[in-house]
């Protein structure tokens, strides 16, 4: 008793200065339930937030708690948008946070968005409104465009880190680069490769020069050989560079002085990029390998064969490696027995129909996971999956803590047993027990989800598609993973029974995505009466472009009335994409005529 | 090796019943398809470009008018259009009325393979329609499209006849469903009102050159332009501009294609002779007196 309240007379400082240990969001959070007390403290002295879905707090609310923010993290839409399953204009705007935070966080210092639209407005807006800004990354964002960033360039007096990833960025000339202002010497992370346009190439040379701090510098494919060598004459200290196109002559300048360039670099770990990459350029990276523990030749179709096995033979410190399936089981050989401390492997298809003699097959993960046992995340595109090679791959790398597997063909079975992969992705589940994220494929009955409700208990993210066969499977996973944060499902045969089977769980996750479900209206409706903190959102994609055309062309006014069409009788109707996700803020104000919160 | 389908047995039903009707809606889909040119002329104005141009349709067809009517009772039930796995109508502008339409192109191309296609000797591929699938991003998407592309064009070191035969399928079967699109604003001068086109679905100047014919004689249905693309083609009334990103704006037609794409941000239609005069402005100012000059001397 004494002991516990001995801590009341803790001054407010000492408690900050403990709390200051704690880095751990979660930890933070646990801290700031134990009283008001501690709620003021940690609120005050917080600095970094992690908001994982936009829509699960107002940004008002947020920025109010914490005004002394430094670092703020968003994610917006679901990841299935990433792969046009979500509307366009469905959501997921930067502004609201963005003036949110001018309004109440001034030190705001850096700001990380994934999946997130940003327009060139607001990013005036962030680089006016917080002095000390720093660090910019932008993952998977839309709706800017190139003068946004020659406004962040311009305005930011201690640009740190610009780091633009997968995004469309609508481009509007190359004139953005010149906007760094010559006093600018901060720069210590650019990235603009996924830009599609040209770029300034006397400027960016410029920029790189006055710019001694550059240590990650990734280019797009605009970037010729000749002025990649200049940059890298310029920067010996880089540890991260993602090279532009890679297309040079043997006898040219170019290439001559890009293998003088890459050689003084011997801080140099971290390799991307290689578009149009020829072989003779590959060679100029050969002297860099060994030390190398990134690379990225995802981008490369061109690198195969004898090529990919030269280069990487040298690479045995590789801890990530993003290939083509293009480089082949012989390809996945050889980086089997040349990176043994490889840690992270993605394998991506080149080709989306027929297996052509040079695309991975389950022999190549097989050969991998003998090789590399401390392989721990793992992403691979390939035609057809066996349940031997599964279960061989779980037996030798029992460390996996993402494993995704998808075979391009859905409802693909085992070929040489022809069953389903329950016993296979059963395996990887049983001997993992540090899995924290999962993805199948392939033909897959309620068994998979069986096993993977029993065993994987330390899942936080699964992808289902086309699997399963009965309600029974989702209630499996439903049931069993008691750590489940985000689960994600399309075309599966689960209805209203799997829905409303534990409608608790979803308050416990951080959302729900369902297309091409089996679900209705009436199930939906069920489920938002019984869950109030729960958004319950129904996109309908036809339902907008009616009410656009008929807007135009009839004379009548289709009123925004979304109860009338909600509650018009026939329930039974099934819902095309669910979306559910937990929130104290209500239902979203900026929903688009086609998401209906029920 | 056994082909298996992936589109659900309903939707392959409507695949087939919906294609004679798809072919109406064509132009209202705004799917450009070289293919499918000549079905241009004889598809409906929707709803919404009536209202905006005043025209009234002059054969509009009996699926086009089921559309509007049909579209009214909409107002009132959305029942028909909620449904997932439709049996009966399905709305025109619906996304699986979309997706079935690249289904019904898929089978409309196997149905009339074009030349180069009937070349191919191996077992042809289903190609899959199935939207978001497979979950790769579509930046990487395009890099195969580049990838396969290339490999149809050039003769590459690795290339075997299997392969690119496989190619010609892919070329075909990508462009309906995991091409990128591409689409750009044409304004027609004269007309506040412009229309939008898919360069990705082309894959020439001529082919562009009529799909924005047929897209645009409805605008002068009054003047002189007919609609037979002969004459369309000699005729020297309009010329057809392109902006780039730097905002000028460049005769079409001098670069080749792939880089004409590359560079495009928006179409222009302008009178030749108005063309003339803007042209006037680029002109330095030298050169002008140099034109006038010459005239002078000339008179």
């Amino acid at each position: 008793m004494k002991v516990q309240s001995a801590m009341f007379y803790f001054p407010e400082e000492v408690i900050e200065h403990i709390f200051s240990f704690l880095t751990h969001h979660p930890d933070r959070n646990t801290v700031s339930t134990v009283c008001k007390a501690w709620y003021k403290i940690e609120r005050l002295s917080r600095c970094e937030v992690f908001v994982g879905n936009c829509y699960a707090i107002r940004p008002d609310r947020a920025a109010a708690r914490f005004p002394g923010l430094r670092s703020l993290t968003l994610k917006g839409k679901p990841h299935f948008a990433d792969f046009d399953l979500v509307p366009p204009d469905w959501g997921g705007l930067a502004g609201p946070w963005i003036e949110a935070m001018a309004r109440s966080c001034p030190n705001l210092e850096e700001l990380r968005m994934k999946r997130m639209v940003v327009s060139d407005e607001s990013l005036e807006l962030l680089v006016h409104a917080f002095p000390n800004f720093k660090a910019l990354v932008l993952v998977s964002c839309e709706g800017f465009s190139t003068d946004g960033l020659a406004a962040v360039a311009r305005s930011c007096k201690s640009l740190r880190e610009l780091d633009l990833q997968e995004n469309e960025i609508e481009d509007r000339g190359p004139r953005w680069l010149n906007s760094f202002p010559d006093m600018c010497t901060s720069l210590v992370s650019l990235n603009f490769a996924c830009l599609k346009g040209e770029v300034n190439l006397k400027s960016l040379e410029r920029l790189v020069c006055r710019s001694p701090n550059l240590k990650c510098l990734r280019l797009n494919r605009a970037v010729p050989v000749e002025t990649l060598a200049k940059i890298m004459n310029q920067c010996p200290n880089l540890e991260d560079l993602g090279t532009g196109s890679l297309l040079a002559d043997q006898f040219s300048e170019a290439y001559v002085s890009l293998i003088s360039a890459l050689q003084k670099c011997k801080k140099l770990r971290s390799l991307s990029g290689f578009w149009d990459a020829s072989p003779l350029c590959l060679l100029a990276v050969y002297p860099i390998c060994a030390n190398l523990t990134g690379l990225n030749l995802s981008y490369a179709p061109t690198v195969q064969g004898q090529d990919f096995i030269n280069l990487i033979q040298h690479c045995v410190k590789l801890l990530r490696l993003w290939v083509l399936d293009s480089v082949g089981d012989k390809g996945l050989a050889v980086v089997a027995s040349a990176c043994k401390e490889l840690q992270e492997l993605r394998v991506f298809p080149s080709d989306l129909f027929a297996a052509g003699p040079a695309t991975v097959t389950e022999e190549g993960l097989v050969a991998i996971s003998t090789g590399c046992p401390k392989l721990n995340s793992l992403l691979y595109f390939c035609h057809s999956m066996t349940n031997s090679a599964l279960i061989t791959v779980s037996k030798n790398c029992p460390n996996f803590t993402r494993f995704r597997l998808c075979i391009l063909e859905p409802r693909k079975p085992d070929p040489a047993t022809n069953e389903p992969l329950d016993e296979g992705f059963g395996a990887v589940v049983k001997t993992c027990k540090n899995l924290r994220r999962f993805s199948i494929s392939g033909l897959l009955t309620d068994q998979v989800f069986y096993y993977i409700g029993k065993y994987a208990k330390a899942l936080e993210m699964l992808s289902i598609a086309f699997a399963g066969d009965t309600d029974q499977g989702m209630t499996y996973v439903l049931n069993g993973c008691k750590n489940l944060r985000k689960l994600e499902i399309r075309d599966c045969p689960f209805g209203d029974g799997a829905l409303l089977a534990d409608v608790t769980k979803y308050e416990t996750m951080r959302s729900l995505w369902m297309s091409s479900c089996d679900i209705s209206l009436r199930g939906c409706k069920a489920l938002a009466t019984k869950m109030p903190s729960l958004n319950v959102e129904i996109i309908n994609e036809w339902e907008a472009e009616m009410e656009e055309n008929l807007n135009n062309g009839v004379a009548e006014v289709i009123s925004n009335n979304n109860n009338k069409h909600i509650n018009n009788g026939n329930d039974e109707r099934k819902v095309e994409k669910l979306y559910v996700y937990r929130t104290v803020g209500g239902p979203r104000t900026d929903a688009p005529d086609f998401v209906w919160t029920l | 090796m056994k082909t298996i389908q992936f589109e659900t047995p309903a939707r392959q039903e409507n695949a087939s019943m919906m294609h004679e009707s798809v072919n109406h809606l064509d132009l209202s889909l705004g799917i450009s398809s070289s293919n499918d040119a000549c079905n241009y002329k004889n598809a409906p104005k929707t709803a919404k470009r009536m209202i905006s141009f005043q025209t009234e349709p002059v054969d509009a067809s009996p699926a086009y008018k089921k559309c509007v009517s049909v579209s009214s009772r909409m107002a009132f039930d959305y029942s028909y259009l909620f449904s997932h796995c439709p049996t009966g109508f399905v709305d025109p502008w619906s996304l699986a009325a979309r997706q079935q339409k690249a289904a019904a192109e898929q089978a409309h191309l196997k149905a009339n393979p074009n030349p180069t296609s009937s070349k191919i000797a191996m077992e042809p591929q289903q190609a899959p329609v199935v939207v978001g699938w497979p979950p790769i991003r579509s930046s990487r998407k395009s890099l195969i499209n580049q990838n396969l592309t290339k490999s149809c064009t050039i003769d590459g070191k690795d290339s075997t006849l299997k392969s690119e035969k496989l190619a010609e399928t892919k070329d075909a079967a990508i462009r309906l469903e995991l091409r990128p699109t591409l689409y750009v604003k044409v304004n027609m001068e004269g007309f506040s009102v412009g229309r939008k086109i898919d360069l990705s679905a082309h894959n020439s100047y001529e082919s562009l050159s009529r799909a924005l014919q047929n897209m645009f004689c409805n605008f002068l249905s009054n003047k002189l332009i007919s609609k037979d693309a002969h004459a369309n083609a000699n005729n020297s009334e309009f010329i057809l501009l392109y902006e780039d990103y730097e905002g000028d704006k460049i005769l079409v037609g001098d670069v080749p294609w792939e880089l004409f794409l590359k560079s495009v941000k928006r179409l222009y239609i302008t009178r030749h002779s108005s063309a003339q005069e803007k042209a006037g402005d680029g002109i330095k100012d030298s050169q002008k007196e140099e034109a006038n000059h010459l005239t002078d001397c000339s008179n």
